[in-house]
C-alpha cells in the first residue's frame, strides 16, 4: 500500500501543471478574443459614423465628403487606440437607386491589432474589418425668401446677408438627385426657380444667380400667404412622394399683405372695367396706418430695384388715407372677399381666412365700415390665418406620403420683427405660443429658428440644413 | 491534497478574476454600445428633452443603472458641436460686433440623461442656466461658456470640423460599483464616447 502511494507521489503536480497550461492557454485565448472583440466594436462604431456622415455630406462633393469621413474616423478611432498597429478606411462609395428616391453610401474600415497570447501559435497580429452602409433619401427643398422693404430698411441691412446665407444653404445639397426651387415674396410673390425638372440639373448655379440678381425696393410689403401657396404648389406639382419634401420659409416681419379674389364694383365711381371678382393684393402702408389695393399679385420678372407694388389694371388706385372705396368693394354688404382661393373662386384648394388664431370678420364688412385701425389689422390677421391654413394642408400626412415638413427662420426685424407664434405654428413645433393652435401631433414637426440679427442668418440656415440631413439619413 | 490546497487560492483567484474581468468587459461593451446608440439617434434627429426619448437610452443601458430622473450610476451627455464661422458677427447690446468665438469649436446644443454627479462631460459644460428647454445653448457664437474641448481631429482648422458644420457626440460616464470584488482592482469610473 505504501509502495503504491509513494508511486503516485507528484501526480497532483503533474496534473496541476497540465491543467494550468490548459487553463492559462484558455485564458490567453479568452483575453485575445476579448481584446479583438473590443477593437472590432470600436471599428464598427467608427465606420458606422463615417457612413452616416458621408450620407449627410453627399451634396458637398467628393473632396469635402472625404475630409468629413476622415475626421469622423479619426475622432472615433484615434491612432494607437486600443494598441492597434494601424487603421484605415476606404473611400466612401455612393450607389444610386433610380426611381426609389434614395442613395446608399458604403465604406469599410480596417484595423491591424497585435495578439497577446495567440502569437504562441504564430499569429503575431490580426487584421479586422468592418463595413457600414447608410441610406440617404433624396430631398426636394423649396426655399421661400422674404424680399420685403424692411430687408433693406433695417439697420444692416439684412438683405445682403440673407443672400449669403441662402446661397450657403443651397450649396449643401446635391444636384445629382436632390431638387430645389425658389420662391420670393414682397407685395407679390413669384416662383423664381421652378423645381419641376428631372434630377441632375445644376440648380445651385441657377438659384444662386437668381438670388444674386434680386434687388429689394424699400416699398415692398410682406405677402407670405401667396409665397407659401406658390411653394406648396411647386411641391404638389412635382409630386415626388419617395423623397423628403420640405419648405424652408424665411421672413423678417409680420405679414402686411395678402392676395385674394375680391368683389369689386362694376358701376359707379370708382369702378372696375374688368368685371368682378378680381384677384389682387391689398396691403398696409409701411407704418400700418392705412391700406390700399389692388396691386398685381404676380411679379412678371425677377424683381429689380423698382417697387413691386404695381396697380392692377382697371382698378382705381388711391392715395393712402383716402381708402374708403379703394378696394372697389360695394359700399354696403357682406361677403366682399372670398376664402383664400388662389386657383379661382370656388376652385379647390380653398383656405379659410377666418379659421385660425386671429379673429377676423369674414364678411369683409370691416374693410368697408370698420375703423382704419381695424382694417389694417384685418389685413395682417387674414394673412396669418390663411398662411397657417396653407401650412396645415401642406403638413397633412396625406400630402406627399407623410406631409411636407416646414422649417421657419425668423429675423429680428425692423418695426415689427418676426412673430414667434406665427412661425412656430407654421413649422408645427412642439412648443407653441399662447394664442396659437396646439402642436399637431399627427403632422410632421419642423423647427423654428430665430435669428436676432442678420449675422445669425448663416447659422440659422445651417441649422435647418443639418436638421434636413439628419432626417434623410 | 497538500498541493491542491496550495494551488486552490490561485485557481479561485483565476476564476474570480476571469469572472470580474468578464463582467467589466461586458460593462465596457454595453457602455460603448450606449454611446454609439446615443450619438447615432442624436445625429438622426432625436432630441433627448422628453422623458420618453430619455427612456430609450435608459433601456439600452442594461445593467448600468442609467435613470431618467437624474439619479443612478451613469450619465450620458449629448452634444452638438459646431465651428463658429470666422466672419461671424454677433448682436451684443444692440450692436453688431465680431463674435468672440470666431473660428472656435463650441457647444451649440446639449442634452443630459442620467446623474451628472458621476462625471462632467469631456467636451465642457455651458452651464444649465445657459441651456434652454430645447437643449440650445444661448449665444454660443459669442459666450466663452460655450467653448468646447475637443481632440485635434475635430479642432484642426483644415482637416477638422468646417465652419458652420455640425458633429453630434455622446460621452458616457459610469461608476461600475456592481462589479467590484474584494481585492480585485476595478476602475473607479469608466467613460467612452462616440461622434456621429
Amino acid at each position: 500500500m505504501r509502495k503504491v502511494r509513494s508511486g503516485r507521489k507528484g501526480i497532483v503536480i503533474v496534473m496541476l501543471a497540465l491543467g494550468a497550461s490548459f487553463f492559462f492557454g484558455l485564458a490567453g485565448l479568452a483575453v485575445d478574443t476579448i481584446y479583438i472583440y473590443a477593437v472590432k466594436a470600436r471599428l464598427v462604431t467608427a465606420v458606422d459614423a463615417c457612413a452616416l456622415a458621408a450620407a449627410r455630406s453627399i451634396g458637398k462633393g467628393q473632396t469635402e465628403m472625404n475630409r468629413i469621413v476622415d475626421m469622423m474616423f479619426d475622432s472615433n478611432f484615434p491612432n494607437d487606440m486600443l494598441m492597434t498597429i494601424s487603421r484605415s478606411h476606404t473611400t466612401p462609395v455612393i450607389t444610386n437607386f433610380p426611381g426609389q428616391g434614395r442613395r446608399e453610401v458604403s465604406l469599410t474600415g480596417t484595423a491591424v491589432v497585435p495578439t497577446l497570447f495567440m502569437r504562441i501559435f504564430g499569429w503575431n497580429n490580426l487584421t479586422l474589418q468592418a463595413s457600414a452602409q447608410a441610406a440617404r433619401r433624396d430631398v426636394n427643398v423649396l426655399v421661400i425668401l422674404d424680399r420685403s422693404g424692411s430687408m433693406m430698411l433695417a439697420p444692416g441691412p439684412p438683405w445682403p446677408q440673407l443672400q449669403d446665407a441662402a446661397k450657403f444653404f443651397v450649396n449643401q445639397f446635391d444636384t445629382t438627385s436632390d431638387r430645389m426651387g425658389l420662391v420670393t415674396f414682397g407685395t407679390s410673390a413669384r416662383v423664381d426657380y421652378s423645381m419641376n425638372y428631372s434630377p441632375g440639373v445644376d440648380f445651385k448655379t441657377g438659384i444662386n444667380n437668381i438670388i444674386d440678381s434680386h434687388q429689394v425696393n424699400t416699398a415692398n410689403r410682406t405677402n407670405p400667404t401667396q409665397g407659401l401657396y406658390l411653394g406648396y404648389k411647386e411641391l404638389i406639382t412635382l409630386n415626388d412622394p419617395t423623397a423628403l419634401n420640405a419648405i424652408v420659409f424665411f421672413t423678417d416681419g409680420q405679414p402686411t399683405a395678402f392676395a385674394n379674389w375680391f368683389k369689386v364694383q362694376t358701376s359707379g365711381t370708382p369702378r372696375s372695367t374688368s368685371g368682378s371678382p378680381r384677384y389682387g393684393v391689398v396691403h398696409t402702408s409701411q407704418d400700418h396706418s392705412s391700406f390700399r389695393g389692388l396691386a398685381k399679385a404676380f411679379a412678371t420678372g425677377i424683381p429689380g430695384s423698382s417697387s413691386d407694388i404695381i396697380q392692377l389694371e382697371n382698378t382705381v388706385w388711391t392715395s393712402p388715407g383716402n381708402d374708403v372705396n379703394t378696394l372697389l368693394i360695394p359700399a354696403v354688404g357682406a361677403g366682399n372677399f372670398y376664402p383664400f382661393s388662389p386657383e379661382g373662386v370656388g376652385v379647390n384648394p380653398t383656405f379659410s381666412i377666418t379659421a385660425g388664431p386671429k379673429t377676423v370678420d369674414g364678411t369683409g364688412a370691416v374693410f368697408v365700415n370698420g375703423s382704419l385701425a381695424n382694417r389694417t389689422q384685418e389685413i395682417e390677421d387674414i394673412a396669418i390665418n390663411a398662411t397657417l391654413e396653407i401650412g396645415k394642408l401642406a403638413r397633412n400626412p396625406a400630402t406627399l406620403n407623410g406631409g411636407i415638413r416646414i422649417y421657419c427662420i425668423g429675423l429680428g426685424g425692423w418695426l415689427g420683427p418676426a412673430e414667434h407664434g406665427f412661425l412656430k405654428s407654421l413649422a408645427n413645433t412642439a412648443d407653441q405660443e399662447a394664442g396659437y393652435p396646439a402642436h399637431e401631433t399627427t403632422q410632421p414637426e419642423g423647427i423654428y429658428y430665430y435669428a436676432p440679427g442678420p449675422s445669425q442668418l448663416r447659422q440659422a440656415f445651417q441649422t435647418v440644413a443639418s436638421e434636413i440631413f439628419r432626417l434623410i439619413q | 491534497m497538500f498541493e491542491f490546497a496550495i494551488s486552490l487560492p490561485f485557481l479561485v483567484a483565476m476564476v474570480v478574476g476571469t469572472f470580474a474581468v468578464g463582467l467589466m468587459f461586458d460593462r465596457s461593451l454595453t457602455q460603448g454600445q450606449l454611446a454609439r446608440n446615443a450619438a447615432n439617434m442624436y445625429a438622426r434627429g432625436i432630441r433627448f428633452n422628453t422623458t420618453a426619448n430619455k427612456q430609450l437610452l435608459a433601456n439600452a443601458a442594461t445593467g448600468m443603472n442609467l435613470k431618467v430622473d437624474g439619479t443612478g450610476e451613469t450619465v450620458v451627455y449629448l452634444t452638438a458641436l459646431t465651428r463658429v464661422p470666422s466672419n461671424a458677427n454677433c448682436l451684443v447690446s444692440g450692436n453688431t460686433v465680431p463674435c468672440a468665438n470666431r473660428g472656435l469649436i463650441v457647444i451649440a446644443q446639449r442634452f443630459i440623461v442620467g446623474n451628472t454627479s458621476v462625471d462632467p462631460s469631456v467636451f465642457g459644460d455651458p452651464g444649465s442656466t445657459n441651456i434652454d428647454s430645447d437643449g440650445n445653448v444661448a449665444n454660443y457664437e459669442h459666450q466663452t461658456y460655450a467653448r468646447a474641448t475637443v481632440p485635434a481631429s475635430v479642432s484642426n482648422a483644415t482637416s477638422g470640423l468646417g465652419e458652420g458644420e455640425f458633429i453630434y457626440a455622446a460621452d458616457t460616464h459610469h461608476i461600475p460599483t456592481l462589479i467590484r470584488f474584494p481585492g480585485i482592482v476595478a476602475p473607479d469610473k469608466m467613460h467612452t464616447w462616440a461622434y456621429y
